[in-house]
């Protein structure tokens, strides 16, 4: 009996350790997270401000905005998912629907698994290459967000597959079974059902794509500009303008990379303003993805 | 082990004649001549020789993996959909005359022509209404005409009563009864030629098996039934002849009533007494 005893408490003084340990890890990652939202919310508020959102960049620091930044980074956002969804979506649904399996598509799955991985400034290398010197689309918003769409099409391609893989093989057979076409399939039954899992997928490849720095600076992205594109909307017809797709820009985290970079400290605290615009942006794209995510999940139960 | 087993031809004459001692002439819904089937290599169905009559309920029996869900999947031509499967010999469907699963003939025709009714309830997350009337709007139905014949599908199914004030809501609020019951009015609505059920009821309990059961033996006088099932009191309940595979063969076709009480082979009589299976 006392031999039960003797081994019960030593176990459970090895459970204990274990709880306290894994608290210690816990705390370590959680106080660095803590720090860096402080850390950037006290520098970061001083500056937050209409004026600030609403400035160009200058050469004094209290009278830097992030107006240009912002804007660039909204249009680019907005090229890079006007791209990234339909081709990731399309080639998702092909890959997973309408190709055969066999040792090619085999290759291009390894492939595009891989594709995720390559670190983002081969990217842009590729895209200065590219889209720059071969194509001349020129250092603009068309160039830096069809840059980002290249990186983060894997993430949606992967996204789109995963979702359609979720849906029961009986609903595809019971569709086809009533007379369905493949295209009929897709449309009516497996694009809704596995709408979720794709715009959580491409929301969160948005939001990191926003935060990209290292391609938009490769091909060639500018640090100081004060001036926005023209406007999309015209006063004569046809009153939509695509000029603005040609203009040089810059982003928020350049922006920000250009002012940490300086001597002067007050441009640093510009940088944490910017910084916390950013985070915000971000943390609202992953608010929209888990709503939706919940929405669907609330409307289709497997 | 099949050797011991001697096996008679099963002519289709003789089962057209035995299953129905009442009519003259049954009429003949279709005739399968020398069906093989491949999975890759692997042969799922070999030589089979039967007829399905018309307006009547044909169960299948036979233990797992005897081929015959493989049968039954033939006639709507889902095994397209996968890689590495064939088909040999010939599916007649009368009175067309046109061979199932011919190269000439187009799957989607076929599929468009039968209804399948499958083994776990496969309602689409969409609303009661709009589950019926899929089928119907890719045969370009719509409109008032779609609203009629949803509701004629959901009474033919019986469930009409059941569903009729909650059409708008998703399929996936009704019991696992009441969304097999809506998946058969679904497979009604586009009035195929040959209704086929796949294990229907195995994912049910008894008192929705009941009501599922009520309903094939009444849906034939519309439409001609097949049904799988490795439920042998459910065979003897709804069908009028019953078919014996194992191992991919057919074993004995015969009116129900001859099957279970009298099997000419002594490899049915076995499976039928519960010695395997």
């Amino acid at each position: 009996m006392s031999d039960f005893k003797r081994i019960i408490a030593k176990r459970k003084r090895q459970d204990f350790v274990f709880n306290i340990v894994g608290i210690v890890c816990t705390l370590v990652g959680i106080a660095t997270l803590g720090a860096l939202l402080g850390d950037l919310l006290m520098d970061g508020l001083t500056r937050l401000n209409w004026t600030f959102l609403t400035s160009f960049p200058s050469r004094f620091a209290e009278r830097a905005g992030i107006l240009s930044s912002w804007v660039g980074t909204l249009l680019i956002m907005l090229v890079t998912a006007f791209a990234a969804v339909p081709l990731g979506v399309g080639a998702g649904i092909y890959l997973e629907e309408y190709a055969r399996k066999n040792w090619l598509t085999n290759l291009i799955e390894i492939n595009i698994a891989n594709l995720a991985g390559v670190p983002s400034i081969i990217y842009g290398l590729m895209a200065l290459g590219l889209l720059v010197y071969q194509f001349k689309l020129g250092q603009s918003v068309l160039t830096g967000g069809l840059t980002l769409a290249f990186l983060i099409l894997p993430i949606v391609i992967v996204a789109t597959r995963e979702a359609l893989r979720t849906i029961p093989q009986g609903i595809r057979e019971a569709a086809y079974a009533l007379g369905s076409t493949k295209w009929q399939v897709v449309r009516h039954h497996l694009l809704p059902y596995s709408l979720g899992g794709t715009m959580t997928g491409i929301i969160i490849a948005l939001s990191r794509a926003i935060g990209e720095t290292a391609p938009l600076i490769t091909i060639g992205a500018l640090t100081f500009i004060a001036f926005l594109p023209p406007l999309p909307l015209k006063t004569q017809p046809p009153f939509l303008s695509l000029e603005w797709l040609w203009s040089p820009f810059s982003v928020l985290p350049i922006q920000m990379f250009n002012w940490v970079s300086r001597p002067d400290q007050n441009f640093v605290v510009n940088a944490a303003g910017a910084g916390l615009v950013l985070i915000v942006v971000t943390l609202l794209l992953n608010a929209i993805a888990i709503l939706i995510r919940y929405r669907v999940r609330k409307r289709i139960k497997w | 082990m099949r050797d011991q087993y001697a096996r008679p031809e099963v002519s289709p004459d003789v089962a057209v004649a035995a299953s129905s001692p009442v009519e003259s002439s049954p009429k003949i819904k279709a005739e399968v001549e020398g069906l093989n089937f491949f999975y890759e290599k692997l042969q799922a169905l070999k030589n089979i020789n039967m007829v399905f009559i018309a307006n009547q309920v044909t169960a299948i029996i036979g233990p797992s993996g005897c081929g015959k869900s493989t049968l039954l999947r033939c006639f709507n031509r889902i095994h397209d959909l996968y890689p590495e499967t064939r088909y040999e010999g010939k599916i007649i469907l009368q009175p067309s005359g046109i061979n199932l699963i011919g190269p000439e003939t187009d799957p989607l025709e076929m599929r468009m022509r039968m209804s399948m009714v499958f083994q776990k309830p496969n309602a689409f997350p969409k609303s009661v209404f709009d589950n019926v009337a899929f089928g119907l709007r890719l045969r370009g139905i719509s409109g008032k005409e779609l609203t009629i014949q949803v509701e004629q599908s959901l009474r033919a199914a019986a469930l009409w009563d059941e569903v009729k004030d909650r059409l708008r809501e998703s399929a996936y609020t009704l019991s696992g009864g009441q969304q097999q019951r809506l998946c058969i009015a679904r497979a009604l609505a586009t009035e195929p030629e040959i209704l086929l059920f796949d294990e229907p009821t195995s994912a049910l309990d008894p008192i929705a098996t009941a009501k599922i059961e009520n309903l094939i033996f009444d849906l034939k006088r519309e439409v001609t039934v097949v049904i799988v099932t490795h439920n042998m009191q459910q065979a003897a309940r709804v069908s009028d002849s019953t078919a014996f595979m194992y191992l991919g063969e057919l074993i004995e076709l015969a009116p129900t009533k001859v099957m279970f009480e009298n099997p000419a082979i002594k490899l049915t009589e076995e499976y039928i007494t519960g010695h395997f299976g």
